[in-house]
């Protein structure tokens, strides 16, 4: 990790007031961060372990898909966090307050015009570059744990993005030059770690109107696809206080906890 | 009424105590209603905001099951949902699935996944045994506290 653009003490020393806060480990590879952090906090690791691979081999996504990455092109960590206020029913918002933070990042980093498609993928006319995955550890009943792992597109090398089922883009492009990933890591913890203490006080309801407000379908008429495959159509009317999709069809409103949103084709 | 103003009202409802709330506008009247994990619906005169049926929708929507499956007539150890969300019994669409019926498992084993809004919560078994029912279907969306598996202990 000689001659390498991400080391722990750049990083903390770039986060200044908060690197207290954080515990940054940086390994050469792993097959997930997420995975692998979670078994660190079954053996009781603190809240704010923060795990930075450089190479992850076996990246997450939901239900099985992949979060595919390479050795210098990617920024993939993932951050322990233990809440004192929340227990895990109480965490259904997470990782929408965890979009919030990148996009803060993001902006002020100089990305133009990132909008956010529910619950929390970061695009841009329907291209992503960044993807969150928060997954729970064991709770008690006073708290819970969560392991949010994300992975931010930072210089995507071309076989690589060509491989990809979906279309991305990454930093490199939007700025004209490659960002080091020790800065990236350094802005987005500076996001994160004010965002996830205010979570764990006041739950996702403070984040709501920041969201709606980058919501790239509000009030638009979208396709929810459940996990049953069935389709449901209607206009995104905004999310209730916990951050669930709520869906006009005619007069009625549902709130909505799973499905995958796209713009409905006329 | 328009939309912001009905989700404002949706939201007042959800963080507050209070059950229900009925605001009347000139000849608009709406009732919002607070049901089962504190989502709330709405009815009104002339408009249905109808529950979508059991199993079906939202997972938000399925409140009523909270208390419905009385597996503790059952002999067995029941495994209950610690959230709400849609049920996984794989790690991926066409893998198998975690645990079989009739399986032998081990206490910290994983039963399956539960999933909101990207939030993934693998269910492990806090007891070992044989997995004697499985309650609910893949895909299926689930309510805080609803009983997923009952374990006949080892």
């Amino acid at each position: 990790m000689t001659t390498t653009d991400l080391d722990a003490d750049a990083v903390l020393s770039a986060l200044d007031a908060e690197k207290d806060a954080v515990h940054l480990v940086v390994v050469d590879s792993v097959d997930s961060t997420n995975e692998r952090l979670l078994k660190l906090a079954g053996g009781g690791a603190a809240s704010g372990y923060c795990l930075v691979s450089l190479n992850q081999t076996a990246g997450r996504g939901r239900q099985g898909s992949r979060w595919l990455s390479d050795s210098t092109g990617s920024l993939t960590f993932s951050l322990l966090w233990r809440f004192s206020h929340r227990t895990t029913h109480q965490l259904s918002g997470l990782p929408l307050a965890v979009s919030i933070a990148l996009v803060r990042a993001l902006d002020q980093a100089g990305v133009d015009g990132l909008a956010l498609k529910w619950p929390n993928d970061l695009q841009r006319h329907g291209r992503k570059i960044a993807g969150i995955l928060v997954e729970l550890a064991e709770g008690t009943a006073q708290g819970a744990t969560a392991v949010i792992g994300i992975g931010l597109n930072v210089k995507l090398d071309e076989p690589l993005a060509d491989s990809l089922p979906n279309p991305a883009f990454d930093l490199r492009d939007e700025l004209g030059h490659t960002p080091r990933r020790n800065e990236v890591l350094a802005a987005v913890l500076r996001h994160l770690l004010p965002v996830l203490r205010q979570f764990d006080a006041e739950g996702f309801a403070p984040f709501q109107e920041e969201w709606l407000s980058r919501s790239a379908h509000r009030e638009r008429t979208i396709r929810l696809t459940l996990p049953n495959n069935r389709v449901e159509i209607g206009l995104c009317a905004g999310l209730t206080a916990d951050g669930a999709l709520l869906l006009k069809q005619g007069e009625r409103i549902t709130p909505f906890l799973a499905g995958d949103v796209s713009l409905r084709l006329n | 009424m328009d939309l912001r103003k009905l989700k404002k009202l949706i939201d007042l409802v959800e963080e507050s105590g209070i059950a229900e709330l009925e605001i009347t506008e000139g000849e608009e009247k709406v009732r919002i209603a607070k049901v089962g994990s504190g989502h709330a619906y709405m009815s009104a005169p002339q408009v249905h905001y109808a529950m979508p049926p059991q199993g079906a929708a939202a997972p938000a929507a399925a409140a009523a099951s909270i208390e419905a499956p009385a597996p503790a007539e059952e002999e067995g150890h029941v495994v209950k949902s610690p959230m709400v969300g849609t049920f996984y019994r794989s790690p991926s669409p066409g893998a198998p699935p975690f645990v079989e019926l009739g399986q032998s498992i081990t206490e910290g084993q994983t039963l399956c996944i539960i999933e909101a809004m990207k939030l993934l919560n693998e269910i492990e078994s806090d007891v070992s045994g044989t997995v004697k029912r499985i309650l609910v279907e893949n895909g299926q969306p689930i309510e805080y506290g609803q009983p997923l598996f009952i374990i006949a202990s080892a």
